[in-house]
């Protein structure tokens, strides 16, 4: 049984400019102990999608689909439920390290309240979780630590105090929303190995959200590659990675720099810019940066389907002989 | 024939704990037409020695030398003449750029004297932009657009070198392949020296044609850049190598380093790095390696090196039990 | 979260702004300050009595003939009203404008050279910030002695200040900006750089300052002719007339209406202020998107 199974999700947003489709329709599930990636660029609509999961919406954002999380619908759900969930059984880590913990707190602190209203400890038995899971995420001496502050710790320090809070009460889904991008590469490595050994410990299903396919490749079971709100591929990481069916997914991977090309040759840039949601191009909404489209991109969004070992967004679907 | 030189560089800020020794003794050297990338990690001073590089900030020691001349700190004076063909393109896109002047205003701010539209168009071409650009605001351009609009200000300087600081920082995937494409063309074919600071490894290998490694204020290895990559001679730069990602579909975790960066007011004795090197032996703690000329126009600092010999491989790390 | 922020907008001068009926505040604001705009200019025309005429029945309550009433001198307190407006809003206008401009060059001065001007320049802002605003002024206005002018000239040094640390403040942050420190890369100066980069961005908060700060030199002019410092006898001060009127205070119409007056001039400015900083800085304004 799939720990979070979400179908038909769609969000609207509203601006200024009027209400606003940031996701539109977009089905993903995930499993116990896997971790599942979501790659897209900004606008894509990826951080939306999880922000609608929790309720976490502006007030006037219209939601749409379902997503099934053990026996409720996060969607449909009562507030006052989500909000008893969120936190307890699903956790959220975000990018910045700075701000997602409270400056005037100690660490011991905000790993302490955290426990003891989700879960009802008292004190003695908090402070012991609240030590446990410190060690657990690896942070030195744990018992200092507790009476440490957030500014005293360095930014991979803190991502691992935020990862420490948001696995207190036992998850069965973590959500990480891009956890390693503000952050030196030898302390993403480290985060990524974390998250890695937590999932398999506690049986952990992920949500790995990251603009950052080389963050997917190393970590990720399956994936899913989000543009313009919607998903245009999702298969197993090997495949999808290795061999990319969509154009879009295929002009990414190009874009970046690879280990083995010679340097004289040049990166390959994705021409255009992704599309603004409200802006988004009839069709499909990649077509005008697309090297391979068809008369039929124009006009007809294309559904996303089994297509071999993988779905599919394209019915071109120009690399199929890969 | 190298053009910009810094010599056992070091800067200080004065901040309210005291004195922090931003960058303790570095040195790196860039010749025109020559792309030298300079990469480390937060808090390794990289940034800072842009700036002293430039004459944004004042070196406390060493020198700084451009087409023979010394930089010297930009005060309330104009900067001398000879220095404009030394330039400096910032980080961020959005805080570069004025935002209540036009493009063309602003990249006609390098030319001396008058500034004939024709040849502002000439440099907005070079980078790729239009020449409608002219009359148009920051604000109207991505950030790609933008970082090439910085570009396009000090190119038209006519400089024989640029330092760029994490020019590609903000960017998506295909603006970065994009201005790491640009980059390369400038240094080959307008002959201008790039000094590329950056923490993406991937890029600066694809763009360099040398790379300096900096760790804790200091530099502790320099190497062409497929020589750095096959046979990195540091344990930092072994790291920082077998840290990066590769979207390659394999699955394979990066390796991690373990430890912190120290506080760069209290840096570790002996070696900076030695804390945290697998490889330590018990010379490290004791003396601070040099940056020791190696064979092949490389230098590192560590005591695995021998001057004046061809850099030894890095021991093979066998297993993740000493990374978390 | 960049889906739901439509680009940062900092500071530009063409802001995209909630349609008006989204700001009643606003549009009450500035629809209420032009009709006094235009009440000020045109009030020979519509006054339809001498001011200091009085020769009118004393103390009569609001009337037809009288829409407000006649005081105790037998004046009619409508045109005295509107006679008052050309008085208070063409001289808070001025002094404003003073207040600005001083405080600007003085922020600015302080800010451009940093060190000893800079630090004597902020302790003399800081010496009159120290002081109750109102305080001061009468101070001020009676060591000056008596008359709307010298209570203007009061007004003034107390409202310089804000200007100046504003404007310093502004001076040191655009001076430190990557694009000022790029156009000295280029062989700009110092001098060159503080009016082609500087100042541009100097007088839009200086401008949002000064609309808001109309509100309060109304607010003091008023007080300070209240207290008998400003406006001297027969003027027709808003601020004396509510003076009067606590004299009499069966006859409500002789300070009521104008302290009315004040009332709806000195909100229409502050709704004004506040809409236009707005605009002008996204901070402080009320989102409508995230």
């Amino acid at each position: 049984m799939s720990t979070l199974a979400v179908e038909g999700l769609r969000v609207r947003l509203p601006t200024p400019a009027g209400d606003v489709t940031v996701v539109d329709g977009v089905d993903y599930e995930v499993q116990p102990a896997e971790v599942f990636g979501i790659a897209g660029e900004s606008g894509s609509g990826k951080t939306v999608s999880m922000l609608a999961l929790l309720g976490l919406l502006p007030d006037g954002s219209s939601v749409e689909g379902s997503a099934r999380f053990g026996e409720d619908d996060l969607i449909s759900m009562p507030r006052r439920r989500l909000r008893s969930i969120s936190g307890r059984d699903i956790a959220m880590v975000f990018q910045d390290p700075y701000t997602s913990l409270h400056p005037m707190l100690s660490v011991g602190k905000q790993l302490t309240e955290h426990v003891r209203l989700h879960l009802g400890l008292d004190r003695g038995r908090a402070e012991e979780r609240a030590v446990e899971l410190l060690t657990d995420v690896r942070i030195p001496d744990p018992h200092a630590a507790l009476r440490r502050f957030p500014h005293q710790f360095s930014g991979g320090m803190r991502q691992r105090i935020a990862i420490a809070i948001a696995l207190a009460c036992r998850p069965r889904l973590l959500i990480a929303d891009e956890p390693t991008t503000a952050l030196d590469v030898t302390v993403q490595a480290g985060i990524l190995r974390l998250l890695d050994r937590l999932r398999t410990e506690h049986e952990l299903a992920v949500v790995l959200i990251t603009h950052d396919l080389g963050v997917l490749s190393s970590i990720a079971d399956r994936v899913s590659i989000f543009y313009a709100g919607r998903v245009v591929e999702s298969g197993e990481r090997e495949e999808v990675l290795r061999t990319p069916r969509h154009p879009y997914t295929r002009a990414l991977l190009d874009a970046l720099p690879h280990p083995e090309a010679p340097q004289e040759q040049d990166l390959v840039a994705i021409k255009g810019a992704p599309p603004t949601p409200g802006r988004i191009p009839a069709g499909c909404a990649f077509h005008p940066r697309c090297a391979y489209l068809l008369a039929e991109c124009r006009t007809k969004v294309p559904p996303l389907v089994p297509a071999g070992d993988r779905l599919l967004a394209c019915p071109p679907d120009p690399f199929s002989h890969l | 024939m190298t053009v910009l030189q810094l010599e056992d560089v070091v800067v200080d800020y004065h901040g309210r704990g005291g004195r922090v020794r931003a960058v303790a003794g570095a040195s790196i050297a860039v010749a025109r037409g020559q792309v030298v990338g300079l990469v480390g990690e937060s808090g390794c001073g990289k940034s800072t020695l842009a700036r002293a590089a430039v004459g944004l900030v004042p070196a406390s020691s060493g020198t700084v030398t451009f087409e023979g001349r010394p930089v010297t700190p930009l005060g309330r004076r104009i900067r001398p003449a000879e220095l404009v063909r030394l330039q400096l393109v910032f980080q961020s896109p959005y805080s570069s750029l004025n935002p209540r002047r036009t493009v063309g205003s602003q990249v006609g701010d390098g030319m001396r004297g008058s500034k004939p539209s024709g040849r502002v168009a000439e440099i907005l071409e070079v980078v790729g932009l239009p020449s409608n650009a002219i009359g148009r605001y920051p604000h109207e351009f991505s950030g790609g657009q933008r970082q090439r609009i910085a570009i396009a200000r000090a190119l038209a300087a006519d400089p024989s070198v640029i330092v760029l600081d994490e020019p590609l920082a903000s960017l998506d995937a295909s603006a970065q392949a994009q201005l790491a494409n640009l980059l390369k063309r400038l240094a080959r074919e307008l002959d201008v020296g790039l000094l590329l600071i950056s923490h993406d490894l991937a890029i600066v290998r694809h763009v360099a044609d040398a790379v300096s490694v900096m760790y804790l204020g200091r530099m502790v290895e320099t190497a062409p850049t497929t020589e750095l990559w096959e046979r990195p001679a540091h344990p930092y730069s072994g790291a920082l190598i077998a840290a990066v990602p590769h979207a390659d579909g394999a699955g394979t975790l990066p390796v991690s380093l373990p430890g912190e960066v120290p506080d760069p007011s209290h840096p570790p004795s002996g070696c900076r790095f030695h804390p945290r090197c697998p490889y330590a032996f018990d010379r490290c703690p004791m003396e601070e390696p040099p940056l020791l000329v190696l064979a092949g126009g490389r230098a590192a600092a560590c005591w695995l090196q021998r001057a004046g010999e061809a850099p030894k491989p890095l021991p093979n790390l066998v297993g993740s039990d000493r990374v978390q | 979260m960049t889906a739901t922020t439509l680009e940062a907008r900092r500071f530009r001068w063409r802001v995209r702004v909630a349609p008006a009926w989204r700001q009643p505040l606003a549009i009450a604001g500035a629809v209420i300050a032009a009709i006094w705009v235009l009440i000020a200019i045109f009030a020979p025309l519509i006054a339809p009595d001498n001011s200091l005429a009085q020769n009118f029945p004393i103390t009569q309550g609001p009337s037809w003939h009288h829409l407000f009433g006649t005081d105790e001198l037998g004046r009619d307190v409508f045109s005295r009203v509107i006679e008052g407006s050309r008085v208070t809003l063409p001289i808070a206008l001025v002094l404003v404008v003073l207040a600005a401009t001083i405080g600007s060059t003085i922020g600015a001065i302080a800010g451009y050279f940093r060190g000893f001007a800079d630090g004597i320049l902020m302790r003399l802002a800081d010496l009159v910030f120290a002081f109750p605003p109102i305080i001061l002024a009468m101070v001020v206005a009676a060591v000056l002695g008596r008359g709307l002018f010298n209570a203007a000239l009061a007004i003034v040094v107390v409202a310089w200040p804000s200007y100046a640390r504003v404007a310093r403040g502004l001076v040191l942050s655009v001076g430190d900006s990557e694009y000022v420190q790029s156009a000295r890369l280029l062989g700009a100066s110092s001098r060159r750089t503080l009016f082609r980069d500087v100042l541009p961005n100097v007088a839009g908060p200086i401008f949002v300052l000064a609309t808001l700060d109309l509100a309060n030199a109304i607010l003091l002019l008023s007080g300070l002719s209240f207290l008998g410092l400003g406006a001297q006898p027969p003027k027709a001060e808003w601020g004396s007339m509510v003076a009067e009127g606590t004299q009499y205070f069966q006859y409500w119409w002789i300070g009521t209406f104008p302290g009315l007056a004040i009332f709806t001039v000195v909100l229409a400015f502050n709704f004004l202020g506040d809409s236009l900083r707005d605009l002008f800085d996204p901070r402080t304004a009320r989102r409508v998107e995230k």
